[in-house]
């Protein structure tokens, strides 16, 4: 699915990826770890286009390099960046940028676009899962949301897009337990045989929610350690003092 | 029909004028109201433009408004037609038939004080209305101001006069049809709101580059009196809106609304004073404004507070987005107040359009032109929301709209 090769990154002089390697497949869950300023946001920011950045390597995503394509075309190829800090957009209202995007990655993957009918009873049905009122539907974006419903709103746009791949970038943060277990369930409802994760976290709690297939440990603009849904525990006992000394 | 002139007491208020106007002439850069007006151009190079005299002119009915509505169709300056569906409730006449039915008690409707156009439209206004609203309106009032081409290369003078008695309640619309060119129109409203009265007044400024346009309204508010403002201005140049607002009694509200979009070479002035002179009284401002090209807007907003106006309330919030290098947007709030028991807060900010939320949208798959569309229709509908007809609301909103596709 995904397959990043030597990618670095900088802004100005100062490099903040540095020779990243990882490699994604299809159905799998990998989570990236690591202490702040490891380049964990940067890395989501890249994979989803944001300018700014000078950018070498390779991305390749489902066999393309998408190194140079712009943040709506990977969107519609299947990307999906859920942020950490969702930005709040005044009088751009929810089910207007619900549908506008929606329907620019159905008509980018050639499906036929949804009327208002249509569209209102699949937001509708997805917000419910996520326990979205409709009122919040009705509100602009983000504005005047608290943390939670933000987030929530975040997982409530990935299961309309659909994507091939979805990066959660701290999306455990600003939650409080019941939050956190109503997205992570939203999240479990979305994995299938089809669809990659890549959930970057500080913290072990999410991943009791959603277990990985593989957790990679980020210091410094790399991956210094790999292992299994295990690893994750450990790092919360040990923190990541071992893995910044040895570098 | 007596004419302006055959009035006495209309003749010695016209001659003051031209007097003030002789004295001062025509505003340059050099006066400070009007350092960032692109008027002063047109009037400086335009000096000699011949008064234009009304008659009876064609109407234009391709603009009207397909909802239901109280119709008033001037044309240069002229009432032509009016179609109301609700006939008891309001009165319209010709300013001069006002003027000879209160010949009286006029000086009010020509102070000047230190403005030259409004002293010029003083002297040399020769048409214009008088509007009486007696009653609640069910219906809004469109008042359709159409200048065709009789009028190229000459200048106008229109002053009205609205009248809205006490406990009515009344939305005016104003829309304006410019066929001409090279035109110098200066329009000058009284407005006077009544004890518990409300007006919401309205303006459609859109298409016109070929004209000098001054509009100036002053609006003198009662006790517990409304005036409520939105003026939706897009493809317009050298066109300066100003109003002087009097809350002369406590409890006077007014709500001034503002959104411009302009591009290329067009330009838009604002200029808004609002006097706080009783107590208890509030004033609210917003304006949002994008600005894209070589084009230009200016906002000068003056809170004044008298020293008996305790408990003022005076809001101003005032934002533009520039969408290229080469664009201006000048600023200028100003607050000057006498007394101690007040609040008053005004902001001002100037931006590039945010980076940030147009990633969040393509990151959504949403193109850039697009997802620039949205925060643009969206930054200026946060204006049009406040908007207190529903109708008039949905209507702006849909113009945004179509102004943006």
């Amino acid at each position: 699915m995904l397959s990043i090769e030597k990618l670095n990154v900088s802004v100005g002089d100062k490099k903040i990826l540095k020779d990243f390697n990882l490699k994604i497949g299809k159905g799998e869950v990998h989570a990236i770890m690591g202490p702040n300023g490891s380049g964990k946001s940067t890395l989501s920011y890249v994979l989803a286009g944001k300018d700014g950045y000078e950018v070498d390597g390779k991305i390749m995503f489902k066999n393309e390099n998408i190194v140079d394509l712009e943040a709506d075309e990977r969107a519609q190829k299947g990307i999906f960046l859920a942020f950490q800090y969702p930005i709040e957009i005044p009088g751009v209202f929810m089910n207007n940028f619900l549908k506008t995007s929606l329907n620019a990655v159905r008509k980018a993957k050639g499906q036929k676009e949804v009327d208002v009918v249509e569209f209102l009873s699949l937001v509708k049905q997805h917000a419910k899962k996520l326990g979205i009122k409709d009122e919040q539907l009705g509100r602009a974006l983000n504005v005047g949301f608290s943390g939670g419903e933000k987030k929530r709103n975040e997982v409530l746009q990935m299961s309309l897009l659909e994507p091939d791949l979805a990066i959660l970038d701290e999306t455990d943060s600003g939650l409080d337990i019941d939050a956190l277990k109503i997205v992570a369930d939203g999240v479990n409802a979305l994995r299938s045989p089809n669809r990659s994760f890549l959930i970057i976290t500080h913290y072990q709690r999410l991943l009791d929610y959603i277990k990985p297939d593989f957790v990679h440990v980020m210091v410094n603009g790399s991956i210094v350690k790999t292992g299994c849904s295990k690893l994750a525990q450990e790092l919360d006992k040990i923190g990541y003092k071992e893995f910044q000394k040895a570098i | 029909m007596n004419t302006i002139t055959d009035i006495k007491e209309v003749n010695e208020l016209r001659t003051l004028s031209l007097n003030l106007f002789n004295k001062h002439g025509y505003p340059t850069k050099k006066d400070e109201d009007w350092k960032q007006s692109s008027l002063n151009n047109f009037l400086q190079n335009n000096k000699q433009l011949e008064i234009y005299k009304t008659s009876n002119e064609t109407i234009n009915e391709k603009v009207f408004e397909n909802f239901k509505h109280n119709k008033i169709i001037i044309v240069n300056g002229l009432v032509q037609k009016t179609d109301f569906i609700e006939k008891d409730k309001l009165i319209i006449t010709s300013i001069d038939e006002y003027y000879k039915k209160n010949n009286k008690h006029l000086s009010k409707l020509f102070s000047n004080k230190k403005n030259q156009l409004v002293a010029a439209n003083n002297a040399l206004a020769n048409t214009g209305f008088y509007l009486e609203i007696k009653e609640n309106l069910d219906l809004p009032i469109i008042i359709y101001h159409q200048y065709n081409s009789k009028i190229d290369q000459k200048q106008l003078h229109q002053k009205n006069y609205i009248l809205i008695n006490k406990n009515s309640k009344v939305s005016i619309f104003e829309k304006f049809l410019n066929e001409n060119n090279n035109t110098f129109i200066s329009i000058n409203t009284n407005i006077d709101v009544e004890l518990n009265s409300r007006i919401k007044n309205y303006i459609l400024n859109s298409n016109n580059t070929e004209n000098c346009i001054y509009r100036f309204k002053k609006v003198n508010i009662a006790k517990s009196a409304n005036y409520e403002s939105f003026i939706f201005s897009n493809i317009i140049k050298t066109i300066r809106d100003e109003v002087e607002i009097n809350l002369n009694e406590s409890l006077a509200e007014c709500y001034l609304y503002y959104t411009q979009f302009l591009k290329n070479n067009e330009d838009h002035e604002i200029k808004v004073k609002i006097n706080h002179l009783a107590e208890n009284t509030q004033s609210y401002q917003f304006s949002k404004s994008i600005i894209d090209g070589t084009a230009k807007g200016v906002y000068q907003g003056k809170i004044f507070v008298d020293q008996i106006a305790q408990k003022t309330n005076g809001y101003q919030l005032i934002k533009s987005v520039l969408l290229s290098d080469q664009c201006t947007f000048h600023s200028k709030p100003e607050l000057e107040i006498y007394a101690d028991d007040v609040k008053c807060s005004h902001g001002s900010s100037s931006t590039s359009l945010n980076k940030d939320e147009l990633f969040y949208l393509m990151a959504r798959g949403i193109p850039e032109v697009q997802a620039k569309r949205l925060i643009v229709q969206g930054f200026l509908s946060e204006v049009i929301e406040k908007i207190s007809d529903e109708n008039f609301k949905n209507y702006f909103l849909k113009k945004t709209e179509e102004m943006l596709s």
